[in-house]
């Protein structure tokens, strides 16, 4: 330690310190944040070398114990590795949401955040920017995973088909949109382990619910098509049954999850007290 | 400068904050005092921006704090307990921190090197001790060269090299004219390093004052040791003064150490030791609690009253002109 302090305030009464802050000033250095705390953060890639092992080994089965039911479609092999590949991304995605704020207020570190980015909604923005750039790595990852187990599992080259593709034109923004659900649940509860609930009730308890313990009761049926993971899985999975009116509408319910829980959780954090 | 006009601040039924004046000027460590519940925490809170006041505004150089392009170094603030995560290593609070502010790592590094943190720099928040996460703390305080500071209970969990190193950061902040405000419950250190005290009761600033005026009309300690204390005791008593007997010395109050040496001499009593001292603060502020909280349960006090206690006793220090009370 040293014996006499070396840091000297800057009382100068001009120059970029003291002026007004902008809106850009704000976000950047939030972004500043965000960036380099998630790309040095070992939950991160956790996440990211679960989405690879899950989605390789995943589709290594489906195509070597031949359990997935999708190889009966054309270009069948691809569409089974890489639709089991993504099952769990979109789990993933969300839990990357949440934990980017719930860590952050569970911690209170939140509190130094909030001092040196006084303003709320950078701090926000620049959390939906970087989850879902995470969101898409999580896909990325699936993807070479998959065809990392496909590769493993099949002998011949693989067929390319546009079912495949869809898997992935659909998986992709299934995980940004589970990923900002993630997000906008941390940002409403007020302790981690409230949103932790939170979203595991939704993504987890309640299709199980919904879905009526297996009973077919129509009227939980008709619910559990509204559940967000219903919607998440209507996406990116080629056989799921087409319980809304048109892909579109899958992802139009799960933008409506996806953006309430954002907004009403803006909405809290602005008002609430950072502790 | 710090200032808050008309803070206010109500949780569920209470006024935490109860209509807060207060203005603290650089150049001086001002000590922030008050009872548990107090409302000292909040008000920091408030002045850093971290909580939505009820009403009135807390400005930083004339901005609320948020409205400043780089908040933290206008502010360097420590909220007690310190903000530490249990698996981010030392360097990497300030690191992410600093990003925020485009700071550099060499600063970073210069920091950890400031606070004595350069053994514990990959340490990670878990594995710090009370002292370590003080000293982070400040780190995190002074990492962006504030022009102001604010620090709650920053001398927790310090060892005596701690404690000399955090005086002599306080005194070299204030000394080159930023603001310091500091709120702590161990009085001895508040004696020895500040200039101003300010007290908060019952969300409302009571008193704001240079600490030389807070101790004065406080009886004075005249600390006698004397082989005669059989002859001179009495003659202090019928001079008027009171003695408090301690163990090796008397210790009179009530009269000065003028008057008691000429007692001495009068008397032709050795002396070994004369010299006067100051009220401890610790009993002067006790006294005062209660004595405002007695007031304040007849008439309550001007929420400006405060405001008329700083700029009437510190002639040195430039104010604008007080509100009427």
């Amino acid at each position: 330690m040293r014996n006499q302090p070396t840091t000297e305030p800057d009382l100068t009464s001009s120059g970029p310190r003291r002026s007004v802050r902008s809106a850009a000033s704000a976000l950047t250095g939030a972004l500043a944040y965000e960036r380099v705390r998630l790309t040095r953060s070992l939950f991160t890639w956790m996440l990211l070398g679960v989405a690879i092992v899950v989605s390789t080994g995943g589709a290594w089965l489906s195509v070597t114990a031949g359990i997935s039911t999708k190889l009966d479609l054309a270009g069948g092999k691809s569409v089974a590795a890489v639709s089991t590949g993504f099952a769990l991304i979109p789990h993933l995605a969300a839990l990357s949401g949440l934990a980017s704020i719930s860590g952050d207020g569970g911690t209170a570190v939140a509190r130094s955040l909030f001092m040196w980015v006084p303003s709320r909604w950078p701090v926000l923005v620049a959390k939906i920017a970087l989850q879902v750039a995470v969101a898409v790595a999580l896909s990325a990852g699936a993807v070479a995973g998959a065809l990392t187990g496909l590769a493993l599992g099949t002998s011949a080259a693989p067929e390319t088909s546009a079912e495949a593709l869809r898997v992935v034109l659909g998986g992709v923004p299934a995980a940004v949109l589970l990923a900002l659900l993630g997000l906008g649940i941390g940002a409403i509860a007020r302790r981690a382990i409230d949103g932790y609930l939170m979203l595991f009730g939704l993504i987890l308890v309640l299709p199980v619910i919904a879905g009526g313990f297996g009973l077919g009761s129509p009227g939980l049926a008709s619910v559990a098509r509204l559940l967000p993971m219903a919607a998440a899985n209507a996406m990116f999975d080629p056989l799921q049954n087409s319980m809304t009116a048109s892909a579109w509408s899958d992802v139009a319910t799960l933008t409506v999850w996806a953006a309430g829980a954002l907004i009403i959780g803006s909405f809290a954090l602005y008002r609430r007290d950072i502790t | 400068m710090i200032e808050t006009v008309g803070l206010v601040k109500v949780r569920g039924q209470r006024r935490v904050v109860d209509d807060a004046y207060l203005k603290v000027a650089g150049g001086r460590v001002t000590a922030f005092l008050g009872p548990n519940g107090a409302g000292k925490s909040s008000t920091m809170r408030l002045i850093a921006g971290l909580d939505r006041p009820t009403a009135g505004t807390a400005l930083v150089d004339g901005r609320p704090i948020g409205s400043w392009e780089h908040p933290a170094s206008m502010l360097g603030g420590l909220l007690d307990p310190p903000a530490i995560h249990p698996r981010w290593r030392v360097h990497e609070h300030l690191r992410y921190l600093g990003a925020t502010h485009g700071l550099s790592r060499s600063r970073v590094t210069e920091v950890v090197e400031e606070c004595g943190l350069d053994g514990f720099r990959d340490r990670r928040g878990r594995e710090l001790s009370l002292g370590m996460r003080q000293r982070l703390g400040i780190a995190m305080a002074i990492l962006a060269n504030p022009a102001n500071l604010m620090l709650d209970e920053p001398a927790n969990g310090l060892d005596p090299q701690g404690m000399r190193w955090l005086r002599r950061l306080l005194r070299h902040y204030a000394e080159a004219g930023a603001v310091v405000l500091l709120s702590s419950h161990q009085m001895r250190e508040v004696q020895d390093i500040a200039d101003d005290v300010a007290v908060i009761l019952n969300g409302r600033i009571v008193t704001h004052r240079p600490i030389a005026k807070f101790l004065i009309g406080t009886d004075q300690r005249t600390v006698v040791r004397t082989p005669d204390a059989d002859r001179l005791g009495p003659a202090i008593q019928r001079a008027g003064g009171r003695i408090v007997n301690e163990p090796g010395r008397l210790v009179v109050v009530g009269l000065s150490g003028d008057q008691v040496g000429r007692l001495a001499f009068e008397h032709q009593a050795q002396l070994w030791e004369l010299h006067t001292e100051l009220a401890a603060l610790e009993d002067v502020y006790l006294d005062f609690i209660d004595s405002e909280l007695a007031a304040e349960r007849v008439v309550p006090s001007s929420p400006r009253r405060a405001l008329l206690d700083i700029h009437t006793s510190a002639p040195g220090i430039s104010h604008a002109q007080p509100a009427n009370n």
